[in-house]
């Protein structure tokens, strides 16, 4: 299911401080940069619903229908609202897999009887009481990857450099045809395949994030 | 579907070939027929490769009419792998061929008398076999190049590789797609051994001068398939993920779950998975020429899970592999290339071999010092040796449980002699409930997720009861023989799972194909009937509970990340069969 609500506004404008590249694009199918896993920032602990729900903007009938298989530092979740997103977390989003083992995995699910022991329990959920800004580790798959991958560009996602030049450097051209604008902390850079490398991009870590083409 | 086609392979003279009423077999399809036939005729203490075994060969019951998704064969007979009772299952044309040419089984059965190899060409106006000699040794590619300027594109062809005509017990039988290619596999339990032994390479069935089987009330059917139908489009996974993605959407989630076999079940993730995925999978066929990523094993699959591969230059390497395959070749023996994968599931159709069983003998084989694990090259290799049947491929074409034996290895991960698919017990318990106890050897398929909550088979299940995991796994391994017994592919299970509407639209196509009145009632004693069958018969082989068990270095040896072992108690286990 395509999500179809506006993106709401960044819950974190600050980005960690980091270098902050923003891109601007016609039709960010960009699912290939998110495929590794990335970085998010969480401001305090809080439930997987509160994350999901009101910071990113992933809500109701796509959390209750689409999002089906949902793994918490690998353990299956059943339960938004008890799983807690603390301090190195690991968060995967999927959508409903096939088979026995799709059956089992997923969320609330009849047979999730059969994944004990992988399963997130009241015992296993941690308690922090930390209220210190923190990064959250998330991969998408499959469909979900597909349908959230903009939203989650757009809230701003921590990945390392290398690998946002590595990802740009095997682009086809027509990505860059839709490649508007590409600014790093406030200056413009060129937007031609051809010019990557001339962008100095800081080593390590920086934060990307993607808008719509602005009017 | 009124007729059984017996071929006796010992007659004087070369295989004889009587056609006879389907009789007390009336209503069988699928697995409940071969499984009936078995059960029946053939004596459980003979050897899997003796005059007394006999290979089964039936469509499933809806297969040959317009019910989507219904074109499975099922392949039945005394497995050389496990000494069980075995039923296989796979897609490809010919299921639905045999059903409009009106066989419900074709038997073949009795002492191959020589050498000779023979075909077998079934059409509307009867059945002729020949001798084939010509054909022997040939891996199935070479043998659909050879029948085809004979017979054309428009036949189905089920036939064996090199693996079947030496006999390996890990051997498969081939059954072409659409394209006329030999992709789709009876792949567990040997059963292309069974065929080798009766001397038959291959059965060519031409049904072009048939129609479409016609159901009992026409209007009925086509108004409960179309609601099938429809209730197979809407819903995400038959709709949209195994479309989009097939079978292999399954990597990235199972490695999540730490659930996935890495480097012979000794790790629940593999840190390459990312290489071997499905989403990764469906990228290249999309990119790469000629590659198809949404494609049907038989004509009229709604749901068309399966693709086309090519490589880089967009040259044919192979279906697309399922998750399986991938798995067995990739995560477990630590090789992180999807094309490496896709030329060893290419190896794997061509000589003949069940992809999950050479998968982990593969990977048995690295453990054991043979090759090093993620050598790809090693790895095809050894699959060469197997279609090759050189001294070493003749232990590995044995299967995981007796190359690791030659090896003294106790990592051998199989139940009853046969190769664990990818789903790590230890992680997901309940799937080890259905490997232990299945009455076909390590098998993910026998307990498919299939609407137990709607059949309510042994009434109500509270899946929070601490004896929870045997009885849904009774109730899904109840339910699954009987939908194999129909024709409809497994994968239509998500979609009778969740919508009851469309689980009903499924029953009563049934019922307006044959004019019958069947419940859900029926539905779970025709698949306890089939189960009580197959125990019956393992009983009298020789398989009593203490078969019923995972290997025990499951319950000792901690799966990381998770680190959890198998635990369910052998109570537990042997209460799966109480009904
Ligand atoms: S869902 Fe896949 S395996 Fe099943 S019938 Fe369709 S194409 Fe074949």
């Amino acid at each position: 299911m395509p999500y179809t609500a506006p993106y709401p506004e960044p819950y974190d404008k600050t980005l960690d401080n980091l270098p902050l590249i923003v891109m601007e694009h016609d039709a960010p199918e960009w699912f290939g940069i998110l495929l590794q896993g990335f970085d998010m920032p969480v401001p305090k602990p809080c439930t997987l619903r509160e994350f999901l729900c009101e910071l990113v903007g992933v809500c109701g009938v796509y959390t209750e229908k689409y999002l089906q298989t949902i793994f918490l530092n690998g353990k299956a979740i059943d339960d938004l609202d008890r799983a807690m997103i603390v301090p190195s977390s690991r968060l995967a989003l999927s959508a409903a897999m096939p088979g026995l083992v799709g059956a089992t995995m997923r969320r609330g699910g009849y047979y999730s009887r059969m994944r004990e022991g992988i399963s997130q329990s009241r015992e296993n959920t941690t308690d922090s009481t930390e209220e210190q800004p923190f990064r959250l580790q998330v991969r998408l798959y499959n469909a979900v990857g597909r349908e959230l991958a903009g939203l989650f560009l757009h809230q701003g996602v921590f990945v390392p450099s290398e690998y946002l030049l590595k990802f740009l450097k095997s682009q086809p051209p027509k990505f860059f045809d839709h490649l508007h604008k590409v600014v790093l902390n406030g200056t413009p850079l060129p937007v031609t395949s051809s010019s990557l490398d001339s962008w100095q991009l800081p080593q390590g870590d920086i934060a990307l994030r993607v808008t719509a083409v602005q009017p | 579907m009124d007729k059984i086609l017996r071929i006796d392979v010992g007659a004087q003279g070369g295989p004889k070939a009587t056609v006879e009423p389907v009789g007390d077999y009336a209503g069988m399809g699928g697995r409940g027929m071969t499984t009936m036939v078995v059960y029946k005729e053939v004596p459980a203490d003979c050897h899997p490769l003796g005059p007394e075994n006999k290979l089964v060969i039936s469509p499933g019951l809806m297969s040959g009419s317009a019910a989507s998704s219904s074109g499975r064969l099922s392949v039945g007979c005394k497995s050389p792998l496990t000494g069980t009772i075995k039923e296989s299952n796979a897609g490809g044309t010919a299921a639905q061929a045999l059903g409009r040419l009106g066989y419900a089984a074709v038997i073949l059965e009795g002492e191959r008398q020589g050498d000779d190899m023979y075909k077998v060409f079934i059409d509307d106006q009867g059945v002729k076999i020949e001798k084939a000699n010509e054909l022997k040794m040939l891996p199935n590619y070479e043998l659909i190049d050879k029948l085809k300027p004979v017979y054309g594109e428009k036949v189905s062809v089920i036939s064996i590789g090199t693996a079947g005509e030496m006999r390996f017990s890990n051997s498969s039988i081939a059954v072409t797609d659409p394209e006329f290619r030999p992709t789709r596999h009876c792949g567990r339990g040997g059963v292309g051994a069974v065929m080798g032994s009766k001397g038959i390479k291959c059965i060519v069935v031409d049904a072009s001068n048939t129609k479409m089987r016609q159901p009992a009330n026409p209007e009925g059917f086509k108004e409960a398939n179309r609601k099938f139908v429809e209730g197979l489009k809407q819903h995400a996974v038959t709709g949209q993920g195994l479309p989009t993605y097939g079978t292999n959407v399954l990597t990235n989630v199972l490695n999540e779950a730490g659930g996935y076999p890495t480097y012979n079940f000794r790790e629940g993730r593999y840190k390459h998975h990312q290489s071997l995925s499905g989403e990764l999978q469906a990228e290249n066929m999309k990119n790469r020429e000629g590659g198809q990523p949404t494609h049907g094993c038989h004509r009229g699959c709604a749901i068309q899970c399966s693709g086309i591969y090519t490589d880089k230059d967009g040259n044919y390497m192979t279906k697309q592999p399922e998750y399986e395959t991938v798995w067995s070749h990739g995560g477990n023996c630590g090789i992180d290339d999807l094309d490496v994968v896709a030329k060893l599931d290419y190896l794997d159709d061509n000589y003949g071999v069940d992809t999950i069983e050479m998968g982990v003998t593969i990977g048995v084989a690295m453990e054991a010092g043979v090759i090093e694990f993620g050598d790809g090259e090693g790895a095809i290799n050894l699959v060469h040796e197997v279609g090759k049947g050189t001294p070493l491929g003749r232990i590995l074409g044995a299967g995981a449980a007796t190359t690791a034996r030659c090896y003294g290895l106790e990592h051998a991960p199989v139940v009853k002699g046969q190769a664990m698919p990818a789903y790590d017990p230890r992680a997901v318990k309940g799937i080890g409930v259905t490997y232990a106890t299945t009455t076909q050897g390590a098998d993910h398929t026998a307990g498919y997720a299939v609407a137990t909550n709607i059949l309510k088979v042994g009434g109500d299940v509270d899946p929070l009861k601490p004896e929870g995991q045997a009885e849904l796994s009774r109730n899904l391994q109840v339910a699954t023989a009987a939908l194999d017994a129909t024709g409809y592919c497994l994968f239509i299970a998500f979609a009778i799972l969740d919508q009851p509407e469309t689980f009903n639209a499924m029953v009563d196509s049934i019922n307006q194909m044959y004019g019958l009145n069947m419940t859900g009632d029926d539905v779970v004693a025709l698949g306890q009937k089939i189960l009580k069958m197959e125990r019956e018969f393992n009983k009298k082989a020789g398989f009593g509970p203490e078969h019923d068990r995972l290997p025990r270095y499951f319950s000792r040896e901690p799966l990381a990340p998770h680190n959890v072992v198998f635990d369910v108690s052998n109570e537990e286990l042997d209460s799966v069969y109480n009904f």
